[in-house]
C-alpha cells in the first residue's frame, strides 16, 4: 500500500501495566489533546514532492499538527533532539537546547584548535564536527549487557540480560548527564562545558562515563554463571 | 441419639476436650463452567547464552575493550534480536488461535469450549 509507511498512529504510550494486585490491569499515565481522528502527519519532504494518491477516505480526516522538536531539516537530528530532551529540566527546552548547541560549539572550538596546531600527516584523522563526535562519544558509552535483579529461594541475583536498543541509548545519555552535573565546579565551570570536555573524552573511550560502561560489564561478567536464571 | 463423633474419648479427665470435625455443606452444584482460568505463558528459557559467554570469554581477554570484541558484541545483538521476533511471533500466532508446540493454551481451549458448550447450566 502506497501510505502504508505515513501516517502511523501514535506511538505515545497511554497506559501502563499497574503495580497493584487488585484492580484494572492497566492504569492510564497520559493522555493525547488530538482526537482519534486526527492523523498524525508526514515530516518528509519526499512525500509531498510526489503526487498524492487517493486510494481510501484517510485524506478527508483532519491531521495533527507536527511536534516543535520535528523538522525536516538536513540539520535535524534525531539523536540529539532526544539528548536534549534528556538536558531538559521542569519543561524548559530552550535552555536545554541552548546547552547543548553551547556545548557542540565548545567541540567544534576545541577540535578546530588542535587541527591548526596539529602535524600536516595527523590533520586528515581529527574530525571537526561536533555531532559526529557527539554521535561516536554516545555509541562508546551504550552499555552491550545489562543486568537485572531475580529472585530465588530468598535471594536475589544480579542476572546478566541483553538490553533493547532504547534502553542502551537511554543508558548511555542519562550517564553522560549524570556525570555532567556531579563532580562539577560550579558555577565557574558551566554545563555546557563540562559536557563538551566529558563528550571528547568518550569519544576517545576515556573518562568516566566509559569506566561506568565498563562497571557494568564486569559485573555482567561476573556474574555469567546466574545466566540460566532468566526465563525471558 | 447424639452424634457419637469419631475419636470420643469416655469420660474424659477435667480440662480435656474432643474436637469435632465440622461437616461441609454442598452449596455449588457440581457443573463445570465453559471457561478455563487464564494461566500465564509458560517460563521461558535464557536465549543466547551461548554468545554471551563467547562475548565475556573475549571481554576477559581483552581487558573488556569494545574494539577488540565488535564481532562477538554483533553476533550477540542479532541473537537478541532473533530471539526477541520470535517471541512476539510466538505471542502474535497465540492470539491468533494457531496451535504452538501441541499444546493449548488457556485462550485456545476456551475457543473449543464455547463451540461445545456444556449442555446443562448451572442456576
Amino acid at each position: 500500500m502506497a501510505l502504508s509507511m505515513v501516517r502511523n498512529p501514535a506511538a505515545c504510550q497511554l497506559y501502563r501495566i499497574s503495580a497493584q494486585r487488585r484492580g484494572p490491569a492497566l492504569e492510564q499515565v497520559r493522555t493525547v489533546v488530538w482526537h482519534e481522528t486526527y492523523q498524525e502527519p508526514v515530516v518528509d519532504k519526499e512525500y509531498y514532492r510526489k503526487p498524492e494518491e487517493i486510494d481510501d477516505l484517510t485524506h478527508t480526516r483532519p491531521v495533527r499538527s507536527a511536534l516543535a522538536t520535528q523538522s525536516t531539516s538536513v540539520f535535524n537530528y534525531p539523536e540529539v533532539t532526544k539528548f536534549t530532551s534528556y538536558v531538559m529540566r521542569k519543561g524548559d527546552r530552550a535552555v536545554a537546547r541552548s546547552i547543548v548547541e553551547k556545548s557542540f560549539e565548545h567541540l567544534k572550538r576545541h577540535q578546530i584548535k588542535k587541527y591548526h596546531e596539529a602535524a600536516p600527516d595527523e590533520k586528515p584523522y581529527i574530525d571537526c564536527n561536533p555531532v559526529r563526535i557527539f554521535h561516536t562519544a554516545i555509541d562508546n558509552c551504550k552499555p552491550a549487557v545489562g543486568v537485572k535483579s531475580v529472585k530465588r529461594g530468598g535471594k536475589t541475583y544480579q542476572v546478566p540480560t541483553p538490553l533493547t536498543d532504547n534502553r542502551r541509548r537511554f543508558l548511555a545519555m542519562n550517564w553522560m548527564i549524570a556525570e555532567t552535573r556531579e563532580n562539577r565546579d560550579w558555577p565557574t565551570q558551566s554545563f555546557a562545558k563540562k559536557l563538551s570536555s566529558n563528550l571528547l573524552e568518550a569519544y576517545q573511550e576515556q573518562g568516566k562515563v566509559i569506566k561506568r560502561k565498563y562497571d557494568l560489564h564486569k559485573l555482567a561478567d561476573a556474574n555469567k554463571a546466574y545466566g540460566h536464571f532468566r526465563f525471558w | 441419639m447424639a452424634r457419637i463423633p469419631p475419636g470420643l474419648i469416655i469420660n474424659p479427665a477435667p480440662g480435656v476436650r474432643y474436637k469435632v470435625p465440622a461437616v461441609k455443606k454442598l452449596t455449588k452444584e457440581l457443573i463445570l463452567k465453559d471457561k478455563v482460568k487464564f494461566q500465564k505463558n509458560r517460563l521461558g528459557a535464557a536465549t543466547c547464552l551461548t554468545e554471551m559467554s563467547l562475548m565475556m570469554a573475549c571481554w576477559k581477554e581483552n581487558d573488556f575493550k569494545d574494539s577488540a570484541c565488535a564481532k562477538e558484541i554483533t553476533a550477540f545483538h542479532k541473537c537478541t534480536e532473533e530471539a526477541t521476533k520470535e517471541r512476539r511471533g510466538v505471542k502474535e500466532a497465540d492470539l491468533k488461535g494457531v496451535v504452538q508446540e501441541g499444546r493449548l493454551t488457556s485462550r485456545n481451549i476456551n475457543k473449543l469450549l464455547q463451540r461445545f458448550p456444556h449442555p446443562v447450566k448451572p442456576h
